[in-house]
């Protein structure tokens, strides 16, 4: 039947005049929200970014030939069969681990649903679904001991193998999380405790009183996937101006040391030796970022931005060296400051409406605004994206799935980009392994391999 | 001009630009809160642009394809806001226009999402986009062939008849 653009477009105004809109009072209380989280979203972009599993724990299919592996196109292989997500309109978050993809999604009447995929069969390992109001907060962490679901005021943790529900326990918006391979590692707001819990049982492994104000997970640097990012470390900071390191094994504290007061809205994150922080004021714009010695308590001043500048984000970019992008209206500035000296190493334009960084081994991805840029280690420009579907794949490699389809890998030393494939409609963000890759489309989860 | 009267004249159009450009109804209804929230933050030098609507659809452009913004939104937008109604699945007709339109490059998605579901001339993209008049033809007519190319044979078995 043939039918003209007209009509068809006609079809989809009708459909998005059907959209619920929320009231303007949703926009006002967003933009105050963003002001108040934005040193909480800050650090939890690096946990985010990084969707995808670890590699080393991967079952991968060996120098055998794959008989799960049907070829459907240049290097992009499909594995197994397409898995039903029962048409949900968007998918939250897959993230993969162990050898798994973990895949997140809300139906429209709130029930939340979480789907494990084997990702060298591509079959379905187990789903698991729960009632939940309707466009609930839910975050997801997956480790091969265990998957972390926050929703609705609670944590739950599954058995990764089989969806089992092993332990619930309660979670509030000001409490602080993070993960690492014994346990999940929880800072409680009404207690001020920061306590472990076991993944296999939840039982506590160890908990300690801190004065601490906000939980920072000490990140190495090297992180690709999420877990890569299970720390050995957190510093808890106050908002008198206070910090401590805390080993997450042990659950025991190192000496306590000032560093300059948190602003209310500033950005703390730490890389190794250093807890970087951010410096605001209440009667103009501007930043300042600090730079504390971890193993010392000795703090600097490394840069310092005048009013109209706002910090966009903070990457670790090589040892003791750091890469901040600066934002000023849509105008951005990547600078890379090497922390033991303070002294500015090299300093470029960065790409218009740029939102934030990714670093791996000193090269340097920019992302947001509708461009992918990647750095080299002395701020040159290696390969330009004209999308920001780009993430770190390996540390030699970068893998772009565009909104059209398309897949690329591109290699990071030179920027040579090599067309993978196509992929069907896209629901939600894709995740990725050095072999394969898995997305939630119009036709259902799909995984692919990226090994030809 | 109040923030709440321009919010209710122009989030309606919004939303449908939006959903051109994104296909995707939880998307739109992210990205139309999402340009609101910036523009209440810096509402005072918004309200005083000539075209306010246009520097809105500027931000939703500009963020539509944008995975880093997702990652900054969402937590927000799950402490901060109600949920809104579900929405109904899309047509299959509006399935198949999504993703052609997904193949298109961006200037083109937005020409076209400009043209027919705002009812934009040529001028108006022209002046909108700082773009020629010629230009924007041009990004009509690939717009048009790139969709013809990547609707048939579902849709378009004879060829894009177009009464725009």
């Amino acid at each position: 039947m043939p039918t003209d653009l007209d009509e068809l477009f006609q079809g989809l105004g009708r459909q998005a005049d059907a959209i619920p809109i929320a009231p303007p009072e949703a926009a006002r209380l967003r933009g105050r929200q963003r002001r108040r989280n934005r040193a909480v979203i800050a650090a939890a972009v690096a946990v985010c970014l990084v969707a995808a599993g670890v590699s080393g724990l991967l079952n991968r299919p060996g120098r055998q030939p794959d008989s799960t592996v049907a070829p459907s196109g240049p290097g992009l292989s499909a594995v197994g069969s397409p898995i039903s997500l029962g048409n949900p309109v968007t998918v939250d978050y897959s993230v993969t681990a162990g050898g798994r993809v973990f895949t997140l999604w809300q139906a429209a009447d709130g029930t939340v649903n979480l789907l494990a995929a084997d990702l060298r069969t591509g079959a379905q390992a187990w789903k698991t679904q729960r009632p939940a109001k309707p466009d609930a907060f839910m975050h997801l962490y997956a480790m091969s001991q265990g998957i972390a679901l926050l929703a609705e005021g609670r944590i739950s943790v599954y058995d990764p193998a089989d969806g089992r529900l092993r332990w619930e326990m309660p979670y509030s918006e000001a409490d602080g999380l993070t993960v690492q391979t014994r346990a999940v590692v929880r800072w409680s707001a009404q207690t001020r405790r920061i306590e472990a819990f076991g993944w296999q049982d939840g039982k506590r492994l160890w908990s300690l009183e801190t004065a601490g104000d906000k939980l920072v997970t000490v990140r190495s640097g090297t992180e690709i996937r999420q877990e890569d990012l299970a720390g050995k470390r957190v510093v808890q900071v106050s908002a008198t101006g206070k910090g401590q390191v805390v080993d997450l094994d042990s659950g025991t504290a190192g000496e306590t040391f000032s560093i300059p007061a948190a602003a209310a809205n500033g950005t703390i994150t730490a890389f190794e030796e250093w807890l970087i922080s951010e410096e605001t004021w209440p009667d103009r714009s501007g930043y300042r970022l600090h730079a504390t010695d971890l193993r010392t308590g000795d703090t600097r001043v490394i840069a310092e931005r005048e009013s109209g500048h706002t910090l966009g984000q903070a990457d670790l970019c090589g040892p003791n060296r750091l890469c901040v992008l600066d934002k000023q209206d849509a105008t951005t500035t990547v600078t890379a400051i090497d922390l033991a000296t303070r002294e500015q190493v090299w300093e470029v334009p960065g790409p218009d409406g740029a939102e934030g960084i990714e670093a791996h081994d000193g090269y340097l991805l920019t992302g947001g605004g509708g461009a992918g840029t990647l750095y080299d280690r002395n701020g040159q420009v290696v390969y330009r994206a004209p999308d920001s579907a780009v993430s770190w794949l390996t540390a030699e490699s970068l893998l772009r799935v565009a909104g059209s389809g398309e897949v690329e890998r591109i290699r990071v030393a030179n920027g040579h980009t090599e067309r993978v494939g196509t992929v069907p409609l896209q629901i939600g963000v894709c995740a990725a392994v050095p072999d394969r890759l898995a997305c939630p489309t119009s036709e259902g989860l799909r995984i692919w391999s990226l090994s030809g | 001009m109040d923030f709440d009267g321009f919010y209710r004249d122009t989030s309606r159009r919004l939303m449908r630009y939006a959903y051109g450009l994104t296909g995707d109804p939880g998307e739109a209804q992210d990205l139309v809160q999402e340009a609101y929230a910036r523009a209440w933050q810096r509402w005072r030098r918004v309200s005083g642009y000539e075209d306010p609507e246009a520097w809105l659809r500027l931000v939703v452009n500009r963020l539509s394809t944008d995975r880093w913004r997702r990652l900054f939104v969402r937590r927000d937008r799950a402490a901060a806001e109600p949920p809104l109604p579900p929405v109904a699945p899309p047509s299959e007709n509006t399935v198949l226009l999504v993703r052609a339109m997904r193949t298109l490059p961006a200037a083109h998605r937005n020409a076209l999402a400009l043209h027919y579901l705002l009812d934009r001339s040529v001028a108006d993209i022209a002046a909108e986009t700082g773009a020629s008049i010629g230009t924007v033809k041009s990004w009509l007519s690939r717009g048009r062939v790139g969709l013809a190319t990547a609707l048939e044979p579902a849709l378009l078995p004879e060829g894009t008849s177009d009464a725009h």
